[in-house]
């Protein structure tokens, strides 16, 4: 008994009622084995129904908190796409001087900063529209989400390349910043937009 | 209009299940012994089929002195004709498997 009040307990508040219903079942089980195997059904119900709340964003989380998230997932590529596209370019011409593509080194570091100019577009791009869908509600698409998620981690691959013999503490900073946190951050905003109760659950039915 | 996807096989045992006596008020645990279906599985399902509005659902004072009255369910109008539709998909599924087989 105790395991499945503990196990209701973990159920939402909106499933209240069949918190009741699960508990008197269990009551009316005469055999304790057959009780003891209907409470850790109850468990996994408890399991199942708070991650389903939670990955439907039923949390609670601010609007507010969740731009602050997004940023951070965005802005750290939107800030290297600025130093790739301005910083280094600004660079070029003194760096130029010195700087040979017979230099060791040289071809994979220049790939990797006209990659990065090029990718590193999705950091602007990909807080566009975390915020539009944030504050408009409109879904992110499918294209849109997968380009922002392969886009980051194609740089990360560019700069692992690029840069494999500086110190893998900045190597695994950079790939954190620059590849992970935008897949993360779409990832969350796809389980965000994922339609509420009572519009899809055929979709979950089937699952 | 979205199309219907078709509901999981644990989804159809318990339509069957209801379908078979319609107007009959069943509990959980029947219904669980019935279809084998363990209530780590029976109840998410039936929290989506009452989501839905297929599922009706009443308490009702226990037949047992000293036990606590127990939630029946039976199929609603709309969860009668749903469950009619996905059991005849599934079976013209599988009819469909056996005839490609057989080719």
């Amino acid at each position: 008994m105790a395991l499945a009040q503990m196990a209701v307990a973990m159920l939402p508040v909106s499933r209240r009622e069949w918190r009741a219903a699960m508990l008197s079942d269990l009551e009316h089980i005469e055999s304790d084995w057959l009780a003891l195997h209907w409470a850790a059904g109850c468990v996994l119900v408890g399991i199942k129904e708070r991650f389903r709340d939670m990955a439907r964003g039923n949390l609670g989380v601010s609007r507010w908190i969740l731009v602050a998230e997004m940023a951070l997932c965005f802005i750290p590529l939107t800030i290297a796409w600025l130093d790739f596209a301005i910083g280094s370019w600004s660079d070029v011409p003194p760096a130029f001087a010195a700087f040979s593509l017979d230099t060791p080194g040289a071809g994979p570091a220049l790939a990797a900063m006209l990659g990065g100019a090029t990718i590193g577009v999705l950091g602007p791009v990909g807080l566009f529209v975390a915020l539009r869908a944030l504050f408009f509600g409109r879904r992110v698409s499918p294209m849109m989400a997968s380009v922002l998620v392969v886009g980051p981690l194609l740089l990360g691959v560019l700069l692992f390349s690029a840069f494999a013999t500086s110190s893998w503490l900045d190597t695994a900073r950079d790939l954190i910043l620059l590849s992970v946190l935008p897949g993360l951050g779409v990832a969350h905003l796809l389980a965000l937009s994922k339609p509420s109760a009572g519009i899809d659950q055929n979709a979950r039915l089937a699952s | 209009m979205t199309r219907e996807r078709r509901s999981s096989p644990q989804t159809l045992t318990l339509l069957a299940a209801l379908l078979d006596q319609p107007r009959t008020w069943r509990h959980g645990y029947d219904l669980s012994s019935e279809t084998q279906l363990k209530s780590g599985t029976l109840y998410p399902v039936m929290m989506r089929l009452s989501e839905r509005g297929f599922l009706d659902s009443k308490w009702e004072a226990s037949e047992l002195p000293g036990r606590p009255p127990r939630r029946m369910y039976r199929l609603t109008a709309k969860g009668l004709s749903f469950a009619k539709e996905q059991l005849a998909e599934a079976e013209q599924g599988v009819l469909n498997k056996m005839r490609r087989a057989r080719a």
